[in-house]
């Protein structure tokens, strides 16, 4: 079953009067319980992809199918409620609100879903927190954590409400070697144990060894496209 | 061993700086250009009020220095023409042989009960030397019908309100009736000359001007009147000239003629003496409030570059010349904005001075001396020092920011 | 499935929480911020409770002094009223207070007896006002007279006195047990001279009453003037709950068969006063708003920095599915909440200010001396504070700050999420 897939899909930005073409015709299904990441150097096309994939942007031509809807014609209002709906995100520089503890981090998306039920919402929080390992530090700022506790919570967060898809962009970019590897095997679990699809996007070899897939890309094109050993396999 | 100081464009890269983000740089200079057009706008109107207050006091009621028997001012509302000044023909060359004094002109204040056609009501009936009150009392300005009265003829202008309630116009006589200088009751009859329009409304409502010596023979008061008003070269002299007047014609304290310059006559310029302070007090605020803004803009455009400083210091650049840049960002901020606020005050102060500010049916009211349009009073200095305080409040709200960008070693700032 | 209609939104506590929070974040900037908002709504708190002070007490002084709530005069008079004409008289004074008593809102009327005269103290003479009024019965029912007695005592009916503006007394040199000759012409031309003791000084706060008028009982007044069982007014007090428009309109309907008569109410009779007040409201309006302005400014501003501080945390909740307008609401949020904290503390200070100027009152004297201000009010002015009016300046205060907000609020909504995220 495919979760999403881009159908010769072309990304130009415009800078000034100069067109930047940064994805230049791809196309890539993915399917249901993929850990997948794509990989490539930098100005690859990584982060175009994954907010083309995570309805964030549009395509300048070709198609993006999320479910079974394309992104094609539809206003920020339509995609902002899709993303809300179906997509959970993670960031190279983790992105919690600071004014936030934990616990109303994660809570955060329940509140966007229009989820009223104050007990159902702190219950869905504490058990992803306390599956992320995070339980004892539910009241913490994310100023008071470490680069990996931060990046739990967001893990924690863009899970919570149990999207189809989870897109995290250089999710270890910002942390060292040892924590950048329980991060992604919290992902591996996850992925394993919910079955959510996960794309992330990378350049350390160590990362791209996890992956169940990995798309290699090259200016704007896929450079290869091959299984890996890590992740719960595609359904 | 002398190092050599690169002379740092710092105005220039102020400027630059400005434009980082211009949005912001818009707001915070137009705070300061409110708090600057508004301090302009506001120094021409209040000098335009006071200015029109003042002038029309000194010229109609108190000129610079009056002259009066002692105890007039306590009895001034009964107008008492028994409290008078003697012997005109001796006082008004000694005092116009002063040298600061520009023109002495006695006048005769007194009640009257006036007849016109079947009515009579009570007005103030005014004596004047008609050939040198233009400029002053200016009765030639008030002629709103007919001509003024000649001297030595039984001839008045009267304020045209009055002459309605009467009911008389030019042509009509009346008859007045009024107190001697020996409280004995005097009457005379007068050819309505003029009808007087003033803008003043307490006096269009009494007023009857008469030649002096008409009044004189009136009152029986020859070669005297009830008061002498004096007008030095210049207002500012005013105060001075009372004092030594008053030496010279009071050289003892028994002596029975009172010398007050026109600041110690009215509880009016009192009034307006107090518009002053308060009036610094509301600048201050708006400045202190222009500045708290730039405070807060140049705090955060500091805490961007806390990096860019901290390469800065470390590439040798002094801490007194980033001090020296962010100030000079304050002043440009001052400058653009008290440039705006210059130009928009002025233009305000300026059009509002050509159309004035109509306030006659307030003014009704109030027996004050104020002519019923109020005009701003727009001068060039108000303008440049308008703009001149708001760069240097902007320089001054420079000063904690730029102590901020200095307080860390170049070390800590680049870690940041 | 992308037609399913999810909220996309904030709860309003959620949105105040982080309201709130934000403004902690940055501490210095808030409270420099809510500074400038303090600054601006203490001037104005201040300024207009003094104002509203001393205009409502002019209000009341006029009401309780001059002019009651409304007069009735005959047809004619009020024109002329300046030259207090005795061509233009009410009679039939009883049958006449019996109805305007039955009309609704009234509460009490009294005749009035208005006319110029000089006074003399033997020595000068002074042209002032005079006016008879109902000792016994009624004309402390309207005005309130006794309670302006400083020196002396109240008139008493039928015995011959009056009583004196302090502001004429001391014209005069005259006191209480002086006397005084009051001449007047009667209507029918005659000059009539009367000497009359003084009985008491009135300090009513009101130029015209103080420095330029005297009163007598009306039997006396009617003695002097010819014109026994006639007043040239009715003055009319109504009562409290009355509105003045309709109980004026009520009163001319009630008349307007009888005879022909004018009412006029106390706003129409002070014109001038009221053009005066028109006129000092819209200047210092004019300054208030300046102040406002800025205020304005400052938070445009701040919240404008705060967006762009933001730009990439704007960028996450949107990825997380925040539409535009509740970005929106969040900074219109912490702008109000700005504007709250700066309105309680201006209004704080105000409160104080005016609070220690309501006990110990505003000495007038002391500033401006003896002189017309302008308003008919005593020395010493006594600022109210209102709670009502306290809390809805603050609100407004929020509501303002809001609205200088809409501005960098909007701009933020408007961020394109990708583009937000690779801010740096
Ligand atoms: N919003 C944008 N505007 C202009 N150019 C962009 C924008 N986003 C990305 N690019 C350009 O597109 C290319 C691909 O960028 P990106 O997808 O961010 O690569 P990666 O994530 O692999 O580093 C780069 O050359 C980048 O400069
Ligand atoms: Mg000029």
């Amino acid at each position: 079953m495919t979760v999403a897939r881009l159908i010769d899909v072309h990304k130009t930005y415009m800078v000034g009067r100069v067109r930047v073409p940064a994805v230049r015709g791809v196309t890539l299904d993915i399917e249901h319980g993929a850990f997948m990441s794509i990989a490539g150097p930098s100005g690859s096309g990584k982060t175009t992809i994954l907010n083309l994939l995570g309805a964030l942007d549009t395509p300048t031509s070709g198609t993006v199918q999320i479910g079974d809807g394309t992104t094609d014609g539809l206003s920020l209002k339509t995609l902002a409620d899709f993303r809300n709906t179906h997509l959970g995100f993670v960031f190279q520089t983790f992105n919690l609100i600071p004014v936030l503890t934990v616990r109303e981090n994660v809570d955060f998306p329940l509140q966007l879903q229009g989820i009223g039920n104050k007990r159902e919402r702190n219950e869905r929080v504490m058990k992803i927190l306390q599956e992320v390992g995070l339980g004892d530090l539910v009241d913490r700022r994310p100023t008071e954590l470490s680069g990996g506790q931060q990046q739990r919570v967001a893990v924690a967060r863009a899970l919570v409400k149990g999207p189809r898809l989870v897109l995290a962009d250089e999710p270890t970019a910002n942390l060292d070697s040892e924590t950048a590897g329980e991060i992604m095997a919290l992902m591996q679990m996850m992925n394993e144990k919910h079955g959510t699809t996960f794309i992330f996007s990378t350049h350390d070899p160590l990362v791209m060894e996890r992956a169940s897939r990995l798309v290699r890309l090259h200016d704007g094109r896929v450079a290869s496209d091959e299984g890996g050993n890590g992740g719960r396999h595609a359904s | 061993m002398s190092r050599k100081r690169n002379r740092i464009p710092l105005l220039r890269l102020a400027w630059r700086n400005t434009h980082r983000n211009t949005r912001r740089t818009i707001l915070t200079v137009s705070a300061i250009a409110v708090a600057v057009a508004a301090l302009t706008f506001g120094l021409s109107y209040i000098t335009g009020i006071l200015g029109n207050a003042v002038d029309t006091y000194t010229r109609t009621e108190s000129g610079h220095v009056r002259i009066r028997k002692s105890g007039y001012t306590e009895r001034e509302r009964l107008l008492p023409v028994y409290l008078n000044v003697q012997d005109l023909a001796t006082l008004l060359p000694a005092i116009r042989a002063h040298s600061d004094v520009k023109e002495v002109l006695p006048r005769i204040r007194s009640a009257a009960l006036v007849d016109g056609a079947g009515s009579n009501r009570p007005g103030l009936l005014l004596g004047i030397d008609l050939a040198h009150e233009d400029g002053y009392f200016n009765p030639s300005a008030m002629v709103d019908e007919g001509r003024l009265p000649q001297a030595g003829r039984a001839e008045v202008l009267i304020g045209r309100g009055f002459g309605e309630q009467i009911g008389v116009g030019v042509g009509d006589s009346v008859t007045v009736l009024a107190q001697t200088a020996y409280r004995s009751l005097s009457g005379l009859t007068l050819e309505v000359v003029g009808l007087a329009v003033s803008g003043l409304a307490h006096l269009d409502n009494s007023l009857l001007v008469v030649p002096l010596d008409q009044a004189q023979e009136l009152a029986d008061l020859p070669d005297a009147a009830t008061e002498i008003l004096v007008f030095a070269t210049d207002v500012a002299l005013a105060e001075q000239l009372a004092q030594s007047l008053g030496q010279e014609l009071n050289p003892s304290p028994e002596s029975s003629i009172e010398v007050l310059s026109w600041l110690d006559q009215s509880p009016l310029i009192r009034m307006l003496n107090t518009v002053r302070p308060m009036l610094g007090v509301i600048f201050g605020l708006l400045l202190v409030m222009a500045g708290l803004i730039i405070v807060n803009t140049m705090l955060m455009t500091v805490m961007e570059r806390t990096q860019e400083f901290g390469m800065q210091a470390a590439l040798g650049m002094r801490r007194s010349d980033i001090v020296a840049l962010i100030l000079s960002e304050g002043v440009v901020i001052g400058l653009l904005g008290g440039l705006i606020g210059a130009a928009l005050g002025t233009t305000v102060a300026v059009w509002v001075e050509s159309v004035g500010i109509d306030v006659t049916a307030a003014m009704r009211s109030m027996e004050l001396p104020f002519q019923g349009t109020i005009y701003p009073d727009w001068r060039l200095l108000y303008t440049v020092s308008s703009t001149l305080v708001g760069i240097v409040t902007a320089g001054m709200a420079a000063v904690y920011p730029a102590w901020r960008a200095v307080r860390l070693s170049p070390a800590e700032a680049l870690r940041v | 499935m992308l037609a399913e209609s999810i909220p996309g939104r904030l709860r309003p506590l959620t949105i105040l929480q982080l309201g709130w929070r934000n403004l902690r974040r940055n501490r210095r900037r808030t409270w420099i911020t809510a500074t400038t908002v303090a600054l601006a709504v203490l001037l104005v708190q201040v300024a207009v409770s003094l104002l509203i002070g001393i205009e409502q007490q002019s209000f009341d002084n006029l009401i309780n002094y001059q002019t009651a709530h409304a007069k009735l005069y005959a047809e004619g008079y009020f024109a002329n009223r300046d030259e207090l004409p005795l061509d233009y008289t009410l009679t039939g004074l009883d049958e006449l207070q019996a109805t305007i008593r039955g009309v609704r809102g009234v509460a009490a009327t009294t005749p009035r007896l208005s006319f110029s005269a000089q006074v003399s103290n033997g020595v000068d003479l002074y042209a002032c006002i005079g006016v008879g009024i109902q000792v016994t019965g009624s004309d402390h029912d309207v005005f309130r007279i006794p309670q302006a007695v400083v020196d002396g005592e109240y008139l008493k009916s039928g015995e011959d006195g009056l009583l004196m503006g302090t502001g004429l007394a001391e014209l005069f040199g005259v006191d209480t047990g002086d006397w005084v000759t009051v001449l007047t012409k009667t209507q029918a031309g005659a000059y009539e001279a009367l000497d009359l003791p003084i009985v008491g000084l009135v300090g009513t706060g009101n130029p015209l009453i103080d420095r330029n008028s005297f009163l007598v009982p009306l039997e006396i007044a009617q003695y002097m003037l010819g014109l026994e069982g006639a007043a040239t007014e009715l003055a009319i007090r109504f009562s409290p709950t009355a509105r003045d428009d309709e109980t004026i309109a009520e009163i001319t309907r009630a008349v307007q068969d009888l005879r022909q008569l004018d009412v006029k109410g106390w706003r129409e009779m002070e014109e001038d006063f009221m053009a005066l007040v028109r006129v000092k409201r819209t200047g210092q309006g004019v300054f208030l708003l300046i102040f406002i302005v800025l205020a304005v400014v400052g938070i445009t501003n701040t919240i404008l920095m705060a967006s762009f501080e933001r730009t990439r945390e704007i960028g996450m909740m949107m990825a997380m599915g925040l539409r535009g307008s509740g970005i929106r609401e969040l900074f219109l949020t912490e702008g109000a909440l700005t504007g709250l904290l700066g309105g309680a503390l201006g209004s704080l200070v105000a409160v104080a200010i005016t609070a220690y100027f309501a006990t110990v009152g505003l000495d007038l004297t002391a500033m401006y001396g003896d002189m017309d201000i302008g308003y008919p009010v005593k020395d010493t002015i006594y600022p109210a504070v209102n709670i009502a009016v306290l809390v809805a300046s603050w609100l407004l205060t929020g509501v303002l700050a809001a609205l200088a907000s809409f501005y960098p609020a909007a701009r933020a909504s408007r961020h394109i999420p990708v583009e937000a995220l690779r801010h740096v």
